[in-house]
């Protein structure tokens, strides 16, 4: 496929960064432009970083893979054509980094453990009325991070990031029913853990 | 409807994803069930609150270790002053000057392990305590015979794509299916060879999915 | 205004009625031949230890080991597939006739358990069990499950499809399996001696309790090589989009 060599050979200086689209930006940092790479950067790192951070729980873990994650933009940002969204292309390029984070370490997302999780949270019984007051966003992220792995990425993707169930199967190579059994007993196990004395 | 089959379907009632029938049983349930509706109201609450999270931000320290990276992996200005002479910008291709230098790279490590691995005495390879995957007893392909690969799988597609129109569509879809995975594998393969030219497992992989994808060409283009 | 006479009334009715039950049986023999199957059936008698060809297209393909010298096959197919046999010697190859039409073969056969299995196919599950013969499976579309497998050589090459092998392995035997899109599943005995090569563009592999005594061993993400006792034989593994399950039995 022909690139246009002109936008490629420009670099995006100055004022013209400020109002660059995305897929500006790219072709630029994709022509060694570093500055419009910078700008790529100011402009995304925060959501790459939140995802990260949600999915493996650790803020340290989280900027080592937002690093991980950015150098893999660096070095592919030459393959975005533009035919998604930028954002939608990073998206997946950071689930996607996390999935290999996971494997790499032998976290078993299909697997999660049913048992002893939980010692310390109250089994709330089937017929209780109890409910849980007004959500501390303090509270829910803490609470995110003490799910199991698995629970935890559903989660993020479904209810934090709007993933579809359709998708979530696709990028996790799992079934959908799978992932609404995962989603609802997430849901379930924050539940219980925002509801906890 | 009891109450654990309820809370068993609630966050899919939530989603909007029960079929009528059963969304209307679970209806009927959470009507006269405070305990399900307690349970129904926190879900609905986490859901809420999970979709407007704030985006979080990290350490001012992260980009200059991005910033440093990212210098490391750029071209030398040698790289560079070879590119404008030979003309590169000028060619029509879709890749980057990284990726050429990859691919560069890849095929002479294709062409250097045949010439190594030939000269090998075959047998299992039994290495303690090295990090690297040795090479299956895999027939290394050189760049002609890599070539000669494409231009089969060229000619092969070709003839399909000619009788395809005849086909059953149940046929179609098995072909264009399975012809789909293939190039995904490949495209993969590319894509981590691209990151690690030395990667010979992905090498190894890459080679023996474009004969799987002869394969199937081969095995269609009798239909 | 003409009337017709009782007699011609009568008679037109008769002659409607049965050029009715005409049509009607025009319509049922044109419908009862559109669905209707057609049975392959034949039984063999090798001298020696056969080799047993099955190249089909679109339908499962059954391979059972019995306890009687002769091959029994049978399929049932659409009437329009035509499958043929050959016989030379102990060579026994049944193929269903390609056409543009994807049309079902079922094949259920029974075999001796030394008898060297050769299948292709398009689409359509595939199950070999106790087979001691070598086993050849080369399919598109396709489970494919081994089970009870005690052959010195083993190749399996799928496009799509899981392969599940629970049998033994023979010293100095070759076991060979490959899915581009699937799982490959291996269960064998714990006291099996191989040497195992797997490969996952996936990077998921999962080699259970093998990994811990698994010797000599060079790997990657992508990649897992060593010996398991002694080795011996070759057991190659190699996944694409799906996972390498090892397991003890």
């Amino acid at each position: 496929m022909a690139i246009i060599t002109t936008t490629l050979t420009m670099p995006v200086t100055g004022e013209r960064i400020h109002h660059a689209s995305d897929l500006e930006l790219a072709r630029a940092a994709a022509a060694g432009d570093s500055a419009a790479f910078e700008k790529l950067y100011e402009q995304h790192h925060r959501r790459v970083y939140s995802l990260c951070l949600r999915m493996l729980g650790n803020g340290t873990h989280a900027e080592d893979l937002t690093q991980e994650v950015f150098l893999q933009v660096y070095k592919k940002i030459g393959s975005f054509r533009g035919d998604s969204a930028f954002t939608t292309w990073l998206h997946r390029l950071t689930v996607n980094q996390v999935l290999m984070h996971f494997r790499r370490r032998g976290v078993k997302l299909e697997h999660t453990s049913e048992e002893g999780d939980f010692t310390n949270v109250v089994d709330t019984p089937l017929q209780s009325t109890r409910r849980i007051s007004m959500v501390d966003r303090l509270a829910l992220e803490k609470a995110i991070s003490q799910l199991p792995p698995g629970y935890r990425t559903v989660f993020v993707l479904h209810d934090v990031e709007g993933y579809e169930h359709e998708e979530i199967s696709s990028v996790l190579d799992v079934s959908i029913g799978t992932s609404k059994s995962q989603l609802h007993k997430a849901r379930m196990r924050l539940r219980e853990l925002l509801t906890k004395k | 409807m009891v109450c654990k089959q309820c809370q068993e379907l609630i966050s899919e009632y939530i989603d909007g994803g029960l079929e009528l029938g059963e969304q209307s049983n679970v209806e009927r349930h959470l009507a006269g069930c405070e305990p399900c509706r307690a349970v129904r109201d926190d879900l609905l609450q986490i859901v809420h609150f999970s979709q407007q999270l704030p985006v979080q931000s990290p350490s001012r320290a992260l980009w200059p270790r991005i910033s440093a990276d990212v210098t490391e992996l750029q071209p030398s200005l040698w790289t560079r002053t070879l590119r404008s002479l030979a003309g590169f910008q000028a060619l029509k291709f879709n890749f980057s000057v990284p990726q050429l230098i990859a691919g560069a790279a890849a095929l002479a490590i294709i062409i250097s392990t045949g010439v190594i691995i030939s000269r090998r005495d075959n047998g299992p390879a039994q290495l303690a305590g090295v990090s690297a995957v040795t090479p299956s007893d895999v027939t290394p392909l050189s760049q002609a015979d890599l070539q000669q690969l494409e231009k089969q799988i060229n000619q092969l597609s070709a003839a399909v794509e000619q009788r395809k129109e005849a086909w059953d569509p149940e046929l179609r879809t098995a072909f264009e299916r399975n012809l789909l995975y293939i190039d995904q594998s490949l495209v993969e393969c590319r894509h981590q060879l691209k990151d690690n030219p030395a990667d010979n497992v992905s090498q190894e992989l890459m080679l023996n999915a474009y004969r799987e994808k002869v394969r199937l060409l081969e095995g269609f283009e009798k239909f | 205004m003409v009337y017709k006479s009782g007699h011609t009334r009568h008679t037109t009715r008769k002659r409607s009625i049965q050029f009715c039950l005409l049509l009607f049986f025009c319509f049922a023999l044109i419908t009862v031949s559109a669905d209707s199957q057609s049975r392959f059936e034949r039984t063999y008698t090798p001298r020696r230890a056969a080799h047993l060809t099955i190249s089909n297209v679109n339908g499962r393909v059954n391979v059972v080991a019995w306890d009687k010298r002769t091959i029994h096959a049978r399929a049932s197919s659409a009437s329009y597939v035509t499958i043929q046999d050959r016989v030379i010697g102990d060579d026994i190859t049944i193929s269903t006739k390609r056409n543009l039409r994807l049309g079902r073969a079922d094949f259920e056969v029974s075999v001796p358990p030394e008898t060297s299995i050769t299948i292709k196919n398009i689409v359509g599950n595939i199950e070999l069990r106790g087979i001691t013969g070598h086993v050849s499976v080369s399919s598109i579309d396709s489970d494919v499950r081994l089970v009870k497998v005690n052959s010195s050589a083993v190749d399996v090459l799928v496009t799509s499809g899981d392969v599940f092998f629970d049998g033994e392995l023979r010293d100095g035997g070759s076991y060979s399996l490959q899915s581009m899109k699937g799982d490959l599943d291996v269960t064998l005995p714990s006291a099996t001696p191989f040497n195992l090569n797997a490969r996952a563009l996936s990077e998921n592999i999962n080699l259970g309790s093998f990994l811990s005594s698994l010797t000599g061993s060079s790997r990657g993400p992508k990649g897992f090589s060593g010996t398991y006792l002694k080795g011996g034989c070759r057991l190659t593994l190699t996944a694409y989009a799906g996972r390498i399950l090892l397991h003890k039995k």
